[in-house]
Formats: structure tokens, sequence, C-alpha cells
């Protein structure tokens, strides 16, 4: 696509006024965006150089936060592995479910519009009532989920929350419970951009339901891949505030990701500079995994 | 439209209808789990706060409290609440999707200098936790006067780069061939945004909507930083006063939740029409 | 010439408008600005700074309300843009030796000067750092085990004692434990915090969160709860954790004999007990004060403070010092005592209203005021500058151990070398 922009560029000026236009349409997000985000961004960046209290003791300190992030901070390395177990657990699945509704609610299904404003409810619900029904079905002693294992005939089933090895997989699950439904809104005006003729011709192949998807739906909703991809490793990332009303990064530091880290250096113990620290490592981590899901993109958008 | 079943001849295969039957109550049972958090909603709004958390939940209330929904209005000032909420969603809502979609459109489908380093910053910053940039941004904010105004939250949330990195996913799947017959024709490029990717982009437009009115009417951590003043409490505010230091009240909190959702339940059904409207591109494609 | 007039004429009238608009307030009229939590939910903040306002005309006041649960952290991004709040009420210790280590309050030595403390019983020096005062006790809150009287005279069982041992509550809660399913009663309830377990040891003086050495000495309290919780004795704490079981509704409930919380549930059992329109029938309750192995009875009690300070950007400090004086003292002490709030200001009027409750309250015990007004006031929390991050660990450490997602013993080894790191003290 891009060879064709460059054969029909007839010479400078007219270069120059394409770049004046697109400019043009980036400037409102872009300004708003530059001064109220990328600065105080920056700004917190400058500050992982500091011991800054959020008070008035502020010095500078060089490299002496990654020092102690990478080497004296006693959480740190489980809190990684913790953020990286969160994210690997949630992404995949959520990413085939949020497809598979979509593809689902793409057919012809009596009731559709029902189930896919059913299936879109957990993400507008409240957290709370999300989080505690949840942590109910899921209850050690009495949630219906252990009454059916034990009925089943495990006689010993999952503590769930109330155990450090199984926290973790109740809240990935507590996450794509919540996120998959959006996802799937998402993936589902992305198959509507996905013209009818493709299909068509694919049939006329004699292409089955399989190749259909692999050479018509999937490479056609990529871009959408990619986004989502993303969203969701940002949004396990980011997240906080499932650990917030559920667990509290315990039992122990089982359920405590990097987020809730930087929220507690920052607003409990009031390490801000080691906070921003922190997210900057959150920030480095983020930018290799999109620098490869670049390329992954171009490679894929070229069939197009 | 974009529907591939009924392009085939309509024959009964028993396979098929057994299947078909399977993949009912799968969706159905599906429907019974996501409904729950809803279902403990309105249940747990009709009980007293002591019977919120007995075990094991018990669905039905036995004499269900519909004072509840009348304490609501006058323990907190959740009418105003519901005044700020609407301003504020509105207001960036509306400012989201114009400033995003015209950005996302020259991220897009138009060539400039600095266009791939630009639109990796937008990316990769959407991971920088805003519980970091705040304290920078909040002393920045605090030093115009914008702080405890709702306005102060608007131009906060409107320019995002989640919705240029989602509107632009959406662009990149219209064909360039489109818009190179449009130039052909004598479009200009804000005629091209105009008359051609809006309309086609209305599955994303509602999408970025729903995100952004689910985010704005859902943010708790932007309004309580950022709003001191009781007047302009907003409704996740409001919804955080039922539960104290030491004694809690679910069950009001979740009465005025479920009221809260109305709004949110009008938005998704009124933009349900726009989430499966196919776009018309084979009538375009040149 | 007529325009200059006319600008002369208009320039006149605007400055006689802005000195009539702004005559009265130059002269007394004053604002200060007051961040708290769980106004609009608590009558008696209300009630107080009425009185404060009919006390001090001229004195207006404005409420900044923050919601409980992120109250402290919010006033700490508040603080970093210095807000000129004349008055900051804090949870506790830990989060307002934070703010003086940044600070955001202001020393009141000056302010307080003449000030009568005695009242205070002293509480007013665990406020200080350096000798210097940052703030004045508005509340303050020890523990006791709370019990219903009904369950034990039910059950034929004598009621807990003040100065039992530690292994006599234990076997009091084997004993109260009857039932099953639905009707079961649970000998007491161990609600999920760290301070339900520690406070035991603390009681004693034994620990103290800021000194890493005195950890190992909570091993004897873990196993005794731990070994309940085996037994059945107590709520299981994965399943409370993940019920997010309110400690009120249990004893409400009357679904365990026992439980060891603050005093503040003095307040919540007035108010609630009976109430029949929330479902909660009528018990009698007592209280005791807490089990140790020392024969210490209510000579000591263990508990935190609610202090409340001047913001370091305040811009009325003296009107401001003059409400910290009306809520803290004597007028404020009984709006407080009346609910069953314990203040820090012990006079004798607040002591009289804690022993006749049962006047109104024929479900509470008579002579209370005993179990507030030990001499030997423990700090739960004393001030510390990383108080914050060291309770953090301990907290963590709590649920560890409380799940038993590790040993009594290794979780300590671990969790007081973390808070070494955090900043705890290593001991001698």
């Amino acid at each position: 696509m891009t060879s064709i922009q460059k054969t029909r560029r007839p010479g400078a000026r007219m270069h120059l006024k394409r770049e004046i236009t697109a400019y043009l349409f980036i400037a409102p997000n872009f300004i708003g965006y530059m001064v109220l985000t990328f600065v105080p961004i920056i700004l917190s960046f400058v500050y992982s150089t500091f011991d800054w209290n959020l008070g008035v003791y502020k010095a500078y300190t060089g490299i002496a936060n990654y020092r102690y992030m990478f080497f004296e901070d006693l959480d740190f390395w489980k809190v990684v592995w913790n953020t990286f177990y969160y994210t690997i657990g949630t992404v995949p699945v959520c990413l085939i479910l949020s497809l598979l509704l979509a593809m689902l609610m793409n057919q012809q299904l009596k009731g559709k519009t029902f189930f896919r404003s059913v299936f879109f409810f957990p993400y507008v619900a409240s957290l709370v009532a999300v989080a505690v029904v949840w942590m109910a079905l899921f209850n050690p002693d009495k949630g219906p989920v252990n009454e059916i294992l034990m009925s089943l005939g495990i006689s010993d089933p999952p503590r769930w929350a109330g155990s450090a090895e199984w926290a973790m997989p109740t809240i990935i699950g507590l996450t794509i419970w919540k996120q998959a439904g959006y996802y799937m809104v998402v993936y589902l005006a992305a198959l509507q951009g996905v013209p009818t003729e493709l299909y068509e011709a694919a049939r006329m192949d004699g292409a089955n339901a399989f190749q259909r998807f692999a050479h018509v739906t999937w490479p056609m909703v990529t871009p959408t891949t990619f986004f989502v991809t993303m969203m969701l490793i940002i949004g396990t990332f980011k997240s906080y505030d499932i650990m917030y009303v559920t667990t509290q990064g315990g039992p122990g530091v089982a359920t405590k990701v990097l987020a809730y880290h930087i929220y507690n250096n920052a607003f409990v113990y009031n390490k801000y500079g080691y906070a921003s620290a922190l997210s900057v490592f959150l920030f480095a981590v983020v930018l290799v995994i999109t620098l490869i899901q670049f390329r992954g993109e171009k490679r894929f958008t070229n069939y197009l | 439209m974009t529907n591939t079943e009924h392009m085939a001849p309509k024959r009964f295969i028993p396979s098929k209808a057994v299947g078909r039957t399977l993949l009912y109550v799968l969706l159905i049972a599906g429907c019974a789990v996501m409904l729950l958090p809803f279902a403990w909603m309105i249940s747990s709004s009709l009980k007293t706060e002591a019977d919120v958390f007995t075990f094991p939940i018990q669905w039905i209330p036995s004499s269900p409290r519909w004072k509840n929904y009348q304490l609501i209005w006058e323990k907190v000032p959740l009418l105003n609440g519901f005044k700020n909420s609407t301003i504020l969603t509105i207001c960036t809502m509306v400012l989201q999707i114009t400033t995003s979609s015209l950005a996302a459109y020259a991220f897009a489908k138009l060539e400039f200098t600095g266009r791939n380093f630009l639109f990796l910053a937008y990316v990769t910053t959407i991971a920088i936790p805003w519980q970091v940039y705040m304290v920078p941004q909040y002393i920045m904010m605090a030093s115009w006067q914008l702080t405890d105004s709702l306005i102060g939250i608007i131009i906060m949330h409107a320019f995002t780069a989640f919705g240029v990195f989602m509107m632009r996913q959406f662009y990149m799947g219209i064909p360039n061939e489109l818009l190179e017959a449009a130039r052909i024709d004598g479009l200009s490029e804000a005629g091209i945004w105009a008359r051609i990717m809006v309309p086609l982009s209305k599955p994303a437009v509602a999408t970025l909507a729903i995100t952004a009115f689910v985010f704005e009417w859902n943010d708790f951590m932007g309004p309580r930083i950022y709003l001191s003043s009781t007047s302009k409490q907003t409704l996740q505010l409001v919804l955080r006063l039922f539960n104290t230091q030491y004694s809690s009240n679910y069950a009001q909190m979740m009465a005025a939740a479920t009221v809260a959702l109305i709004p949110v339940f009008i938005l998704f059904c009124f933009l349900q029409r726009y989430f499966v409207q196919g776009v018309a591109t084979s009538g375009l494609k040149g | 010439m007529k325009l200059t007039r006319k600008l002369a004429l208009v320039l006149t009238v605007a400055l006689l408008a802005t000195m009539f608009a702004f005559a009265p307030a130059m002269a007394e009229d004053v604002t200060i600005r007051v961040a708290l939590w769980d106004y609009s939910n608590t009558e008696y903040y209300k009630t107080m700074i009425n009185g404060f306002k009919e006390a001090n005309p001229g004195i207006d006041v404005e409420i900044i309300e923050f919601s409980a649960a992120e109250y402290s952290d919010t006033i700490v991004v508040k603080m970093a843009a210095k807000e000129d709040y004349d008055v900051i009420f804090m949870k506790g210790l830990p989060e307002m030796a934070a703010l003086i280590n940044q600070g955001n309050l202001m020393p009141l030595d000056e302010l307080a000067e003449g000030y009568d403390f005695t009242p205070y019983g002293g509480t007013e020096k665990s406020l200080t750092v350096d000798g210097v005062l940052y703030g004045m006790p508005f509340r303050k809150d020890n523990n006791l085990i709370f019990y219903n009287k009904d369950l034990f005279d039910k059950a034929g069982v004598d009621y807990p004692t003040d100065g039992m041992t530690f292994d006599e509550y234990l076997d009091l809660a084997r004993e109260m434990t009857s039932g099953e399913g639905a009707s079961k009663v649970y000998g007491t309830h161990v609600h999920t915090w760290a301070s339900n377990v520690y406070q035991y040891a603390r009681f004693s003086e034994e620990y103290v969160y800021n000194d890493a050495s005195t950890w190992k000495n909570l091993i004897p309290y873990y196993e005794g709860i731990l070994a309940l919780q085996e037994e059945g004795c107590v709520q299981d704490f994965g399943a409370l954790k993940s019920g997010n079981i309110h400690y009120s509704g249990v004893f409400y409930k009357q679904e365990a004999a026992m439980m060891q919380i603050g005093t503040w549930y003095i307040n919540m059992l007035l108010e609630n007990v009976p109430n029949e329109d929330n479902g909660i029938a009528s018990f009698n309750w007592g209280v005791c004060s807490m089990p140790n192995n020392y024969g210490i009875t209510t000579e000591n009690v263990v508990g935190g403070i609610t202090p409340v300070s001047v913001g370091a950007y305040a811009k009325h400090p003296e009107e401001a010092w003059k409400f910290l004086a009306y809520i803290t003292g004597a007028e404020g002490a009984q709006i407080l005592a009346k609910t069953g709030i314990v203040p820090a200001w012990a006079g004798q009027e607040v002591l009289d209203i804690f022993d006749h409750f049962r006047d109104d309250h024929p479900n509470a015990p008579e002579g209370l005021s005993k179990y507030i007004s030990g001499s030997n006031f423990i700090i739960e929390q004393p001030m510390d500058a990383n108080g914050k991050a060291i309770a953090a660990v301990g907290d963590e450490m709590h649920s560890a151990i409380m799940t038993g997602a590790m040993g009594i013993e290794e979780a300590i080894a671990e969790y007081s070398a973390k808070a070494i790191a955090a900043g705890a003290s290593e001991g001698e």
C-alpha cells in the first residue's frame, strides 16, 4: 500500500501539503495528549532517578532506584513472575474466547441480540459485584464449585483464593469472565468490516469452514487482533483493582503484581521515585512486546 | 450481510440439528453464568445489610426490602452524582470520539514523518499506570487551577491514546483503493474522513463510544483525586460513601449501583444495531 | 473627557461595591477547610461541627470528604500538590508519621501553648516527634473481647473473665463451639486483619510491629488461632476473606460466642442490637479485657488513636487549632461518648456516660468505663516514618500464615527480614 502513495508524489510542495494535512488531523488529540499525558509521564520518568517521599524531601539518586529494584527489593522478581503468570494465563484464553463468541454472534442465531447483551454484561457491572460473586462461587468451604467437585468424588478440591497455588488462577478466571464480552464486541465490530464477497469466493473455491476462517476471517481481523492482544497485555500489566478488591495481593504475595507493587510503593510506602522506576520497567517490557507485535502486524497486513 | 450461514442451501442434517441444540444449551448456560453478578446486585439490593453476605447465597430474598431504593436518594447525594457523571461522561465521550478518529485516520491512512515513532509512543504509553504519572499531572493541573473542577477531568480524559489505537486498527481494514478512488474524484482528506471513514466505521465508533462511556461512568480513581467538593462528586464517589471505616452497607450500595447501571444499558441497547451493521463495501469497491 | 469621567464613575462604583461586598468578610468571617472521611454517614461529626460553629461565630467549616477505604492514599496525593487544608483527620499513627515526614503537618507547640492536656491521659505524647507535637488525639479505640451473654447462659458456661490466660481463652472457644450447618455457633470470631492475632502479643508488649526481633513472639498466638481454625472453632480465614464477611454481622447474627475487636464496636452494638428492621434479634452482650499469660487485666489497653492535625499549608492555623481544641476537648468528647465511641479526652463526664449505657440500652453491660480507661495505653502501631510499609509486610505475612501457604516459623523468618528491609529495627 505504501508503494502506491510513494509513486503518486508529484513534488516537494505536494509532499509538504500532505505532511501538514496529516499533522492537522492528529493535532487536536496530539496536543492534548502531549501536554496532559506525555509531559507528566516524562516527569515521572525523571522522578525515577530521585528519592522522593511525595513531600518536602526530594534528592537525586541516579540509578539507585534501579539498583534497588533488580538487586535488593525482596519482592521484585516474585512480583514480575506473578505479572507474567497473570498475563500469560489471561491473554490467550480471553483472546480466543472473545473471537469465538464474536464469530458465533455473527451467525444467524435466534436471540443473538440477547446473548450479545448478556455476554457484555460483566464488563459493565460493578467490579465489586463481579468480584463478590466470583469469590462466592469459588469459596473454599461452601462454594458451589467445590460442592460440585466434591460430589464428583474429588475429596480435596482446591482452596482457590484461599491458597497460594490457586489464588492466581482464580483471579485469572475472574478477569476473563469480566473482559471476554467486551473484546467480543470489539471483534464483532471488526467482523462487520470483512466483505461478504471474500467468503463467497472462498466458498466457490471449495474452502471448508476452517479454511474460510484461516484464509479470510483471521487475516481480515489481524489489525483488531493486534489491538486486542496489546490491550489485553497492557490491561493485565496495569491491573491492580481486581487484586485490590479480592485478595489484596495475598495469600502472602501470591497475587501481588507489578501494578499493585507500584501503587503500594507510591502511596502506601511513599517511595514515589522507586514507584516511578518500577513503571519505567513496566514501560520497557511493553515497548519490547509492542515492537515484536508491530513486526507481526506488518507481515500480516501485507496480505491485505 | 456478513453472515455466511444463510448462503448455504437449507437442508436438514441431523448432526447439525444436534450441534445447534448443544450450542444453544451452552449459550444459555453461559448466559446464566454471565448474569450472576447482575442477579447478585439486584438480590443484595433487596436485603438488609446483615443478610448480604450470608452463605450460601440466598438469590431470592425472603422479604424484599424495596425501601433500600428509596433510602439511597436520601442518604447520599445520588441525584447530584448522576448529574455530574452525565456531564463528565458525555463531554469526554464526544471529545474522545472526535479527536481519536481524526488522529486515527492520519495514523492509518496518511504518510508523514515520524508516523511510526509517534504511534509507538502512543501505544506504549498506554502501559504506564495512571497512578504513576497522576502525581506530576495532578500538581500540574493544580497549578492551572483545574483541580476540583469537572473541566479538569474532561480535558484529562478527552485525549486518549487508547481511542486513537482502537480507531486506527479499524481504519487499517478499510481498503486503500476506496480512498484512492475518492482522491481521484477530488475529495479532500477532510472530505474522505467525513464522507467515507466515519460512515464506514460506525461499528468502531459505537465500540469506542461504549468503551468511553463505561470507563468514564465507572471511573473512580480520577474523580477521587480531582474532585473534593461535595457538589462535584460523581456517581462512583457517591457509591463509595455507603461503606464507612468500620461498617459496610453493600445492600444500599448495590441498590445505587443497580440504578447507576440503567444509563449504561440504555446506551448499549441503542448502540446494539451499530455493532452488527455491516459495511457495505461491495458497492464502493471499484 | 466624557469617557474619562464615565470611567472614573464606573471605577468608583465598582470600588464601593467591592468594599461593601467584602467588608464583613474582611472583618472576621473565615472558612476553615476540614478533610475527613465518613462525614455523610456519621451523625456525630455533624453535631460537633454545628456545635463548633455556634461556639465560634465567624468561623465557617468547609467539609472535604473522601471515602474511608481510600482516604489515606488520597490525602497523600492532595498534599503533594500542597492543598491548603486547615484540618486533616488521619486513620492512625503510621499515616500520621508519613505526613509528618513529608512535611505536610504543622507543629502545634506554639498554638497549643498553655493548653491543659491532663484529660488526655498522656495519649497526646504518642503524637509527638522529637518532642514536637503534631496533632491532637481525637478518638482512641482499644481492643476487647466481646461476648454474647445469652449464648454463654444457654450453654451453661461461665462468662470470660479479665486476665484469663490465652490458653483458657482458646479452651473457652472450644467449649462454646456447638451445632452443625446453618445453626453452628463458633466459639469465637477471628476477623481477617493481622491485628486480630498480633493484638494479643501487643497487649502484653511482647511484640511491636517495627521491631523485627519481636516478631517471633507471635508464634504461640498463631499456633493457638490456627489450632482453633483446624478444629472448626473459628470460621476459616480463606472463606471469610473470599466471602467478604464483615465481623459485625457474624456477632449480630449470634454465629459466634466471642469476638476480639476494637471499642468502636460498642457504638455499633448500641445502635444495632436489637434492630428488627435489619433482622438483628435482641441479645445481651458483655466485654472483658484481652487474655494474656501475665495476669494483666484492665490496667493495660491496646489500640489505636485517631489523630487530627493542622495542615502545613493551612491558611487559618489559629482557627484550625480552635477547631481541634473543640472537637478533641470536653464538648467534642461528650458528643462522641454519647454514641459509644471512645474519645481520647477522658474526663469524668465521659466515663460516666460509658458506665450508664444500660439505662437506654438494656442489652449493654454496666460499668464499661473501666475497659476504656486503663492507665497504660499501648499504641498498637506507634509512630514510625516507615510504619505503613512495615505494617504492609505484616499483613502479607498474616495472610500467608492463616491460609497455610507457609509454616508459622518459616513465614516469620522470611517476613521479618522483609520488615527489616522496609525499615523495621532488628532489635538489640
